[in-house]
């Protein structure tokens, strides 16, 4: 594999969690469901996927930046087992509409375990560290996929904030957004 | 609040790494990581009526 592919595999990369992350915006303002504190964590975990692809888009790919992606992975796995475990007791209904037969806490945990899985698999190939003498060439490609990502990430701050409001949220999750509900009242 | 923090320290994050030193994104990374573990902790405090 050489640099270039492994470029190429990371932007992909970074593409893919940008379409997970506006997928959970759809669930949210078009179908009404408001994600809960596990759930909003495991959409940071899942931009913390994003912070090894941007550095091997920069830098070239190190396997140093696919171990930050396995970190992040990992965490998000962990939480994901934590919110399926709260709702695996027969009769549980789960949180939220499922995708598929699944809720989107089963499906983070796939793709957080596909992320890993996916690191792996790369690493597994040494000439795409031997071989970079100087930083990747970057396309409009490239840079739409980190600049895309970066504007989803600030996009989840907001929504946050909205959500949340200036505390931290309730343990079931909000039932309407916080700060709208604030400015309602003044 | 806290979310939106973390958000914007990944965001921030991402920033360093695609303009300023790796060294630093690396740093930064770390110090999220750990509020994420910080926000998980307080958040995570049901027991689960499970046993393995």
């Amino acid at each position: 594999m050489t640099p270039r592919v492994a470029v190429l595999l990371n932007t992909i990369g970074l593409y893919a969690i940008s379409v997970i992350l506006l997928e959970a915006f759809y669930f949210q303002f078009v179908l009404q469901e408001l994600p809960c504190p596990l759930c909003l964590l495991q959409r940071v975990a899942f931009t913390a996927l994003a912070v090894g692809p941007i550095l091997t888009l920069r830098y070239g790919p190190q396997p140093s930046h696919y171990g930050l992606t396995i970190i992040a992975a990992l965490a998000g796995a962990g939480i994901a087992c934590r919110q399926i475990l709260l709702h695996i007791e027969p009769g549980n209904s789960g949180f939220g509409s499922p995708i598929l037969g699944l809720h989107f806490y089963s499906w983070a945990f796939i793709c957080f375990v596909i992320a890993i899985a996916a690191c792996a698999a790369v690493l597994l190939f040494n000439k795409q560290f031997s071989e970079q003498t100087q930083p990747p060439s970057i396309g409009l490609f490239e840079r739409t996929a980190v600049w895309l990502i970066i504007a989803v990430t600030l996009l989840n701050a907001a929504n946050a904030l909205t959500e949340c409001g200036f505390d931290f949220c309730p343990p079931g999750g909000p039932a309407d957004y916080e700060l709208l509900d604030r400015s309602n009242a003044i | 609040m806290f979310f939106a923090g973390l958000f914007s320290l990944f965001a921030v994050t991402m920033l360093v790494a695609w303009f300023g030193k790796p060294r630093v994104a690396f740093v930064l990374f770390a110090l999220a990581m750990v509020l994420t573990g910080a926000l998980y902790l307080h958040h995570a405090t049901t027991i689960l009526p499970l046993s393995f």
